[in-house]
């Protein structure tokens, strides 16, 4: 492959890891939302650069056209308007920290001195393969997906919306 | 021989029945006491009499009875058999006691008339017969000395009869108290005798058997010894203060004890050793020099008395003078002869100073007057109102005074006779002297008593209207008893001792008594010629003391100007005579004081130190306790409670874990993850 | 070996992620932060996913499991997120401290 390939990848990559950084350690919950975004962008170009083409935009579309915006959503019905300084604290750094990072290391450590049995793959569109596959081999779990996103649809709706009983209180109106 | 015993038993039967009467707070009529107490008295002179009986018609030299009981003491060195032992001595003494004691009861029942404690009195009166009965009876000196306490313990009890009068309480106390220094002297006395001289035995038999033999100083020191607690119970100097404050007790009383008989134990002890004294010839002398002393200065007090009974007091301290003075001049028969003499006449005039004062005192009811009934100033001219009890006191003064025929004459005579032939002119003069001053005193007391005397005379003629409106059968009864004893002092003297000198024969009592008081004793006789000479000095004596009474005091106004010039020539004498020259100020300040302050030193010490010790020790026990507590709060429950707040606190700690957080828990899976890796890791390697 | 991308690059890159996912799930204590991180973890091992079914089989059941793993995270977002709505109604707060109810 060409050294500019792997460049982009390195960039992609750089770009993925420092976005998720952000999304761990901003300090405002807004900065970690848009850095959110950033990692899955950067997921998303990754995707493409391996050549998994509806995979990468299917990931644009839904995580970050629809999930990324849910977020987006619920994170200023949750704040008051007016809140600037919106707090997003971190809490158990001491312990969280060396022990994430200890397992981090562990992880690549097994990443990388395991003999993963690679053989190099030509890149090709990948959609109508896809589309086989999931009508063919994985049709069961094709069908109990699209329950499930039924089903999450109406179970978020009845979570979401106000209870009948339950009064509305002066302060949620604030 | 046992029946002796019952001598004893009915009298001590006797106060145990009136002294639960006492104590149970029954009221019977008043003759059920008198009965009980009479009864129990007829029964003990009659076995006296059956036992004097028996007793003439032994042997003289076997005459003895002895009633064993039990043996007594069983113990290591000191075996006593306890038993009664009736010779000629304490026969003498069984008659007096029993015979004199049952007529004082008799008075009594007339004088107590109207007491309100009737029982407590009999009982004790009783008792009192039957510990001076073991007193006299008892085989040893051991049965002696339990008498001897006994008779010590119902004089208190007597003479302290009506104890709500505190000054009769503290009288009564005062006899014990110098009786029981007396009784120290006694018991030294015995205990020398078993350790050094009888070699543990303390039977009269062999304490005279081994004390014949025996010789040197342990023997005269314990004899000396036994006369110090002889002089305890006899009243001889310097433990005779107690006698005249006893005259607080009732008048039968005093008669009974203080006059017939517990003042003779002391004789009777001397009398009962005789042989032993014989032969410790400083001993004797110290018993002559001791009852020429007292008998000399118990006159010479008892002139100058102001209270009829207190004359009669010294009066005995006298006679025991006299006594003891016989005792030591070697005629211990003699002393006896003058103790049965003493014993009628003194009772004699004890009861019928009773009776005088028992009139006065019902003249100052009827007269509305209240006084001292036993002072000599507010009596006289009593002659009219008690003609009976006047010439009781008549014969008894006379007997008391040695006039001639009379009891008190021979016996007298014998001791004076003795002193003089023995130990010579001066204590003879001594005692002369004292028989001198004994008529003047008495016959003082006579004529002040019954003699007409004019500033007294409304007294006298209450005293008539009172006595005549009185129960006649009380005075009855007194009088009669008065005139019996009369009657026995008038006839005693001439039937028991008239002496060697004029019959030509051993005095009958003497002879009586010779085997037990003189065994293995040579007695000196006295050359008549001596006898007669004392015979006639001490009746010279006698008829100027009763001459020079008269002259002073039988008419008022004739003997005014003689008592001026003896009042100017002996006036400041009369004071220190009347407080015994100041020997009771003497007693308080040399023993009494200094006793008190050792008290309040030993007191002193005992809330001092003692108690501080005590108390120390209760602080160490607290201390003790307090650490204990504190050993138990703090360690104890401080562990129990610290292990309790560990585990709590360990929860709460680990409580922390349980965040409620979600991403602690996801914390801890990663953790677990970490060390499953971990494991695995090294597990493979 | 730094200029031939293969598998193991992205293992490290997904690795990295799935660790930043788990930093993040462990110590924030908002609530949407928290959702935030566990879509980090959906998407490391999504790349996984991916990786291995290019270098290692060459079919396309890797590409078919991530496209479910996507699936599945928008599910569980939208109703996480309606779980974080009724909380902020009850709570009127979404901090973790603040939701503690089942703390001991």
């Amino acid at each position: 492959m060409s050294p500019a390939a792997a460049v982009v990848f390195y960039a992609l990559a750089a770009a993925v890891v420092i976005s998720a950084l952000g999304v761990a350690l901003a300090r405002s919950i807004v900065t970690s939302a848009l850095s959110l975004l950033g990692t899955l962008g950067g997921v998303a170009g990754l995707y493409l650069w391996i050549g998994a083409d509806f995979l990468g935009i299917a990931q644009i579309l839904i995580y970050v056209g629809g999930v990324l915006v849910l977020v987006l959503f619920a994170i200023l019905m949750t704040h008051r308007i007016g809140d600037s300084r919106l707090t997003n604290l971190s809490a158990g750094v001491t312990v969280a920290a060396p022990s994430t990072i200890a397992l981090g290391a562990l992880l690549m450590k097994a990443a990388l001195k395991t003999p993963w049995p690679v053989t190099e793959a030509a890149a090709a569109p990948t959609t109508a393969r896809l589309g086989d596959a999931l009508l063919d081999e994985w049709l069961l779990p094709f069908e109990v997906a699209s329950l499930v996103l039924l089903l999450a649809l109406v179970g978020a709706m009845v979570i979401a919306r106000r209870a009948a009983h339950q009064k509305t209180r002066p302060a949620d109106v604030a | 021989m046992s029946f002796v015993w019952l001598a004893i038993l009915f009298p001590l039967v006797g106060a145990a029945l009136n002294g639960a009467l006492a104590v149970a707070g029954a009221k019977p009529p008043r003759w059920v006491h008198h009965a009980i107490a009479l009864a129990a008295m007829a029964g003990a002179a009659t076995v006296a009499i059956a036992a004097a009986v028996v007793l003439v018609q032994a042997p003289h030299e076997a005459r003895r009875l002895v009633a064993p009981a039990w043996a007594l003491l069983p113990g290591p060195g000191l075996r006593e058999p306890l038993a009664l032992v009736v010779d000629p001595l304490s026969a003498t003494l069984f008659l007096v006691i029993t015979v004199v004691g049952a007529l004082i009861h008799v008075y009594a029942t007339g004088y107590m008339a109207a007491d309100r404690a009737p029982a407590r009195f009999f009982a004790a009166l009783n008792l009192f017969v039957a510990a001076m009965l073991l007193l006299v009876l008892g085989s040893s000196l051991v049965t002696l000395f339990f008498g001897w306490e006994g008779v010590g313990l119902c004089s208190w009890l007597l003479i302290g009869f009506w104890y709500e009068e505190p000054a009769n309480a503290r009288a009564a106390m005062k006899a014990f108290v110098v009786n029981r220094i007396g009784d120290l002297g006694l018991l030294l006395g015995m205990a020398l005798l078993a350790w050094r001289v009888t070699g543990g035995a303390l039977s009269f038999d062999a304490v005279v058997a081994t004390g014949l033999h025996a010789d040197g100083g342990a023997l005269t020191a314990a004899l000396v010894l036994l006369v110090v607690g002889a002089a305890g119970k006899s009243a001889q100097l310097p433990l005779s203060i107690w006698l005249p404050d006893a005259m607080a007790g009732p008048t039968p009383v005093s008669a009974l004890i203080h006059a017939a008989t517990m003042v003779t134990a002391g004789v009777y002890l001397l009398a009962r050793l005789g042989p032993l004294y014989a032969r410790a010839p400083q001993a004797m002398l110290v018993v002559a020099i001791l009852g020429a002393a007292t008998a000399l200065w118990a006159a010479l007090a008892a002139t100058a008395q102001s209270d009829l009974k207190r004359v009669l007091a010294y009066s005995t301290i006298s006679q025991l003078g006299f006594m003891f003075l016989g005792a030591g001049a070697g005629a211990s028969e003699a002393a006896l002869f003058h103790v049965v003499t003493h014993a009628l006449f003194k009772a004699l005039l004890f009861l019928a100073a009773g009776v005088v004062i028992h009139a006065v005192h019902e003249a100052d009811h009827h007269a509305g007057e209240h006084g001292d009934p036993q002072a000599l100033a507010r009596m006289g001219g009593l002659a009219a109102a008690l003609p009976w009890t006047r010439r009781a006191y008549l014969v008894g003064c006379w007997a008391i005074a040695g006039m001639p025929w009379a009891a008190g004459f021979f016996s007298k005579d014998a001791i004076l006779g003795a002193t003089l032939a023995r130990h010579g002119w001066p204590l003879f003069l001594v005692a002369t002297g004292a028989a001198g001053l004994t008529s003047l005193y008495m016959f003082r007391s006579y004529y002040l008593v019954f003699r007409a005397r004019a500033p007294r005379a409304a007294l006298a003629a209450h005293a008539v209207e009172a006595l005549d409106k009185k129960d006649g059968a009380a005075m009855r009864r007194m009088v009669g008893v008065l005139v019996v004893l009369a009657g026995a002092v008038l006839v005693a003297g001439p039937l028991l001792g008239l002496p060697e000198a004029l019959t030509g024969r051993a005095p009958v009592l003497e002879h009586w008594l010779a085997p037990v008081t003189s065994a293995g004793v040579e007695r000196a006789a006295a050359p008549h010629a001596l006898e007669l000479v004392a015979m006639g000095l001490s009746l010279a004596a006698a008829v100027a003391g009763w001459a020079l009474a008269r002259a002073l005091w039988a008419d008022e106004a004739r003997g005014a100007a003689l008592r001026e010039t003896l009042a100017s020539a002996f006036g400041r004498f009369e004071a220190p005579a009347r407080d015994g020259f100041g020997l009771d100020a003497l007693a308080a300040r040399a023993v009494v004081a200094p006793y008190r302050r050792l008290s309040s030193l030993v007191a002193g010490f005992d809330r001092g130190v003692v108690d501080g010790i005590v108390a120390l020790v209760a602080m160490l026990a607290r201390g003790a306790a307090w650490l204990s507590g504190a050993i138990d709060r703090y360690v104890v429950d401080g562990a129990v409670n610290g292990v309790a707040r560990l585990v709590v606190a360990g929860g709460r700690r680990l409580r922390r874990a349980q965040t409620g957080r979600v991403n602690t828990y996801v914390l801890v899976v990663v953790l677990g993850v970490l060390l499953l890796g971990v494991l695995t890791t090294l597990g493979a390697r | 070996m730094w200029h031939e991308i293969g598998l193991t690059h992205y293992l490290v890159v997904a690795a990295a992620l799935f660790v930043i996912g788990l930093y993040t799930v462990a110590t924030r204590r908002n609530l949407v932060a928290v959702l935030m991180g566990v879509e980090l973890i959906f998407n490391a091992a999504a790349l996984n996913f991916v990786a291995f079914s290019h270098w290692v089989e060459g079919a396309v059941g890797g590409q078919v499991f991530a496209l479910f793993v996507i699936v599945i995270a928008a599910t569980e977002a939208a109703v996480a997120l309606a779980i974080v709505l009724a909380i902020w109604r009850n709570f009127r707060s979404i901090d973790v401290a603040d939701t503690t109810e089942l703390r001991q």
